[in-house]
């Protein structure tokens, strides 16, 4: 009975790879027991690593052109932080009424609000406190989503986090419970983000700030077909919505903590449901949007009145890989535009009279050269909040991507020795979320 | 009984005597001025309303007019230009900052508050946590267990690292 599941086990995970990614890396045959690659094909993948860093070097240094070395920039740091000291006169400033601490802590950058933790107990106690929160919330809304991004290589779940606002990448802790199973981050809402593992059966949710955990109460059968997540605030808790493609579903309640069934889908939503699994659910209001085809278009699920909706949106032309977005409210749409050799990324937003997409902006011509001619996959790492983070992989090269929705702006971003672009085959998955120090999951 | 709508000047008088006179508009931009007027029962009819600020100086007091006097022309105060001017404005001493962030929180101007504090945030985020107890004439209160817990609780706070760093 245990080999059966285990067999089970082992082929939806070959499933998922082979769907997501055409391919199985590596490190997974190495996982399973399962190492026949061939030597050959071995040193292939090992050759690809190394082009793939060369070129990412050469990239490196064009897009910098100012380039310093170490030495001084640290010195200019030093110093700076001399004159500051110098600068502001403690006979002074250590009169200034502790009520203003919090205003200005909450201007801080989030990580350094962690390191002052250091200060005094005060210090430290002020990131559960409500008012700190509402200054937080207040100081950090115009800023931009951080995004969290595991990668599998080396057996194990590797995560890091991207602060885009100050380009920085930090390396979270992962509970001991997460770190014994593969998990992937499907989707996040206030703060927290939503984890599932390889089965579909576990769920937990997770503040990569605080390491605030929970394993939420597995779901009572076993599933191996796959299932769309989506995740929404609501009054001091949230709840979380799995969706499988025969129409299955379960909402988690925080407040109550469990699962619960809240009726069938309605006959006018046709069945079954070809979810796109790539493109992770967006609330829009009280609503969550899930992306479907058969027909192309959003099914729409209302978590105050539990209503479901399905809009047929036809799909724009030639696209390939493609997944919504949610920026301010707005839905969108981000995918792969393939024709010919010629592959270049687009966004559209919902009309939301004429259900259409119309396209709002394209990827820059020079960046798409790199691609010609390659086959290239996108997937979305993040497609909530200003910033939308995409992955561009082909055989050679892995490119992050992001998107700013409201100024319309690219960016390529530099992922430096932290970020997981040492794998070898770089499989990664990855969530936008707000960081918030007062999520509790 | 004068509410913020109909009163027309407000004059603001620091502590060392020096006099500023607002439009009843730029006043409300003080919750503290915005109180103080619904409270008063006893100012003139005429529309005026004089209020003593017995703990700001005449130097500060004339910063946080400007500051107001900006913030209430609204066809001046448009996104980025108002960003701007912001900048420039609060790139003052840090002796007057001080001062500035005391006034804006004892008349109670969120803007300013804001403002004031994020640069207050700005020039103490590179420091050390000794440093800000020395600066602020904190007591340091953790043993040393406790200290190395919260860092081992937070360490993804002390990796942050840029690309550049790696150049």
């Amino acid at each position: 009975m245990e080999g059966l599941a285990m067999l089970r086990q082992f082929i939806a995970q070959f499933q998922y790879f082979w769907e997501l990614y055409g391919t199985l890396p590596y490190h997974h045959w190495c996982l399973l027991g399962l190492d026949n690659t061939s030597i050959e094909d071995d040193l292939s993948i090992i050759e690809t690593g190394r082009k793939h860093r060369a070129f990412k070097m050469i990239e490196a240094n064009r897009s910098l052109p100012i380039k310093r070395p170490r030495r001084e920039t640290n010195r200019k740091r030093k110093s700076c932080i001399i004159c500051s000291t110098k600068a502001m006169e403690p006979h002074i400033w250590k009169d200034l009424p502790e009520d203003l601490f919090e205003a200005v802590i909450a201007k801080l950058p989030i990580a350094t609000i962690f390191r002052f933790r250091l200060v005094c107990q005060k210090w430290n106690s002020l990131l559960t406190s409500r008012s700190f929160s509402q200054h937080f919330a207040e100081a950090q809304q115009v800023l931009y989503p951080w995004f969290y991004i595991i990668d599998h290589e080396n057996e194990g779940n590797n995560s890091v986090m991207y602060n885009p606002s100050l380009k920085k990448w930090h390396h979270p802790h992962m509970p001991p419970l997460l770190q014994k199973m593969i998990v992937l981050p499907v989707t996040s809402a206030g703060g927290l983000i939503c984890f599932l593992d390889m089965g579909h059966r576990n769920f937990s949710v997770f503040n990569p700030l605080t390491n605030s955990f929970k394993s939420l109460p597995a779901r009572p059968v076993y599933v191996w077909s796959r299932v769309a997540v989506g995740m929404v605030t609501i009054n001091d808790g949230y709840k979380i919505l799995w969706l499988g493609c025969n129409g299955d579903h379960e909402i988690y309640d925080s407040t109550e903590n469990r699962w619960t069934h809240p009726g069938n889908i309605p006959p006018t939503v046709k069945l079954p449901l070809s979810l796109n699994f790539r493109s992770q659910p967006v609330p829009i209001e009280s609503k969550l949007c899930f992306m479907r085809s058969d027909p192309d278009g959003i099914l729409t699920y209302d978590v105050v009145s539990g209503a479901w909706k399905q809009f047929v949106i036809p799909l724009p032309r030639h696209l390939s890989d493609c997944a919504l977005a949610e920026s301010g409210g707005r839905l969108m749409l981000v995918g792969l535009l393939t024709k010919n050799a010629a592959s270049c990324v687009g966004v559209w937003e919902l009309q939301r009279m004429s259900l259409l997409w119309k396209e709002v902006d394209r990827m820059p011509n020079i960046w798409c050269l790199e691609f010609y001619g390659k086959h290239v996959r996108m997937s979305c790492l993040g497609n909530q909040g200003r910033l939308i983070l995409l992955s561009l992989r082909s055989s050679q090269t892995n490119r992050l991507v992001t998107y700013d929705v409201s100024k319309k702006e690219w960016r390529k971003v530099a992922t430096g020795r932290v970020a997981p672009c040492g794998a070898r085959q770089w499989v990664v998955w990855g969530t936008a979320f707000n960081p918030c120090p007062a999520a509790v999951a | 009984m004068a509410s913020p709508s109909h009163t027309r000047t407000v004059t603001l008088k620091s502590c060392d005597d020096v006099e500023f006179v607002l439009d009843g508009s730029v006043a409300t931009l003080s919750q503290t001025l915005v109180s103080a007027m619904a409270e008063d029962s006893s100012s003139s009819d005429d529309g005026t309303f004089t209020w003593c600020v017995s703990n700001i100086t005449g130097e500060v007091l004339a910063k946080v007019v400007e500051f107001c006097n900006k913030h209430a022309d609204i066809s001046s105060s448009r996104g980025e230009d108002l960003k701007e001017w912001d900048k420039a404005f609060i790139s003052v001493e840090l002796d007057l900052l001080y001062d500035l962030i005391l006034a804006a929180d004892n008349l109670n101007i969120e803007s300013l508050l804001d403002l004031t504090a994020q640069r207050v945030a700005d020039e103490i985020k590179g420091k050390m946590p000794h440093e800000i107890r020395m600066l602020f004439n904190i007591e340091k209160d953790f043993t040393d267990e406790e200290e190395r817990e919260i860092r081992r609780e937070h360490a993804w706070a002390y990796g942050g690292e840029s690309l550049k760093s790696f150049l």
